[in-house]
């Protein structure tokens, strides 16, 4: 299977969205971060990013690295938003606000790890640009 | 469940070296599965919990599944009835009851589930919308169980009950909350919310 063309637009995108729900993450209410969540995927698939629509009513962050960056996202990035999933989800039992400071700090992790993919992507993507004008 | 569990990366094996028993819960263990039915497992022991598709496996330490809090709780009380045991002893199987703290935290879910999906519907997609209609309306006919000491069944079910029941019990009901019939008729409230009763 040949692997996914990463988009920058949707890394940056995402980065925004997350960093939205980061802004209005509430630690002591669970559901309303779930819902938070909800609202960065809409966005993300009102712009046509996510394309896994039938699927989305079960996305989670890990559904997302996936949507980004196609069947083998960042192990690392991949690890945190799984984690982040079980932290939050309230089916089990409800989430200690330990519990929940710890997702937020997963969140963050995940920020970073994304900024990180997009600097070194634009990074790539000028170099490429130079080669191709000295070409 | 083997394949499942192989689909989620693990293998049954593993799961009981570190599990002093598995149960299998939720439609498998009713039969009322169908194909894309995740298996609920919930093992007792030290493990991790995990989460995807296929597989929903939670733990519950040897130490806390004879607590008063996971023996009161509402996933005790449905497992306890619909459970089916592959392995280990099912000893605390009769010891289940629906604690007041089981029913306050579903109260109180219902009410920030309600809360939040008032707050962001503007920003919410149709389909998490219809997921929340869904969500709430299940959530509340728990919650109407669990007030009546009846353990959880299957989701189906209170789906199937949903659909042939119909909703004037369950509106009823809702009525009964005082914090809930302030979402009655508002256009970004779920929809057994905002129906007129």
């Amino acid at each position: 299977m040949p692997s996914k063309q990463i988009s920058l637009r949707f890394i940056k995108r995402a980065v925004e969205e997350l960093d939205r729900v980061l802004d209005e993450f509430d630690s002591s209410d669970p559901e309303y971060d779930e819902g938070l969540l909800k609202t960065a995927f809409t966005a993300l698939i009102n712009e046509g990013l996510i394309t896994g629509k039938g699927k989305a009513k079960d996305l989670g962050l890990d559904d997302l690295m996936y949507e980004m960056f196609g069947e083998f996202p960042p192990e690392d990035l991949l690890e945190r938003a799984q984690t982040f999933d079980n932290l939050i989800d309230t089916y089990v039992g409800e989430p200690s606000e330990d519990d929940i400071e710890e997702a937020k700090g997963h969140l963050e992790r995940i920020l970073d790890g994304l900024r990180k993919k997009v600097d070194s992507l634009e990074k790539r993507k000028l170099r490429e640009e130079g080669l191709w004008r000295n070409a | 469940m083997s394949c499942r569990l192989k689909d989620a990366g693990l293998d049954l094996e593993m799961l009981l070296s570190g599990a002093s028993q598995i149960v299998v819960f939720g439609s498998f263990a009713a039969g009322l599965n169908v194909p894309l039915s995740d298996l609920d497992v919930v093992c007792i022991g030290n493990g991790t919990r995990l989460k995807n598709r296929f597989l929903d496996l939670c733990w519950v330490s040897d130490e806390n599944v004879c607590k008063y809090e996971w023996l009161g709780s509402e996933l005790a009380g449905h497992v306890a009835k619909y459970g089916v045991w592959l392995n280990g002893p099912d000893d605390w199987r009769g010891a289940t009851f629906t604690s007041n703290a089981a029913i306050e935290r579903k109260r109180r879910r219902i009410l920030s589930l309600a809360r939040t999906v008032s707050r962001l519907w503007e920003r919410l997609h149709p389909i998490f919308r219809a997921q929340y209609d869904v969500t709430i309306r299940r959530e509340l006919q728990r919650l109407k169980m669990l007030e009546a000491g009846i353990s959880i069944p299957p989701t189906r079910v209170l789906d199937e009950t949903w659909d042939t029941e119909g909703c004037s019990g369950l509106l009823q009901f809702r009525d009964s909350i005082a914090k809930l019939r302030l979402y009655a008729g508002q256009s970004n409230a779920p929809d057994i919310l905002r129906r007129a009763s």
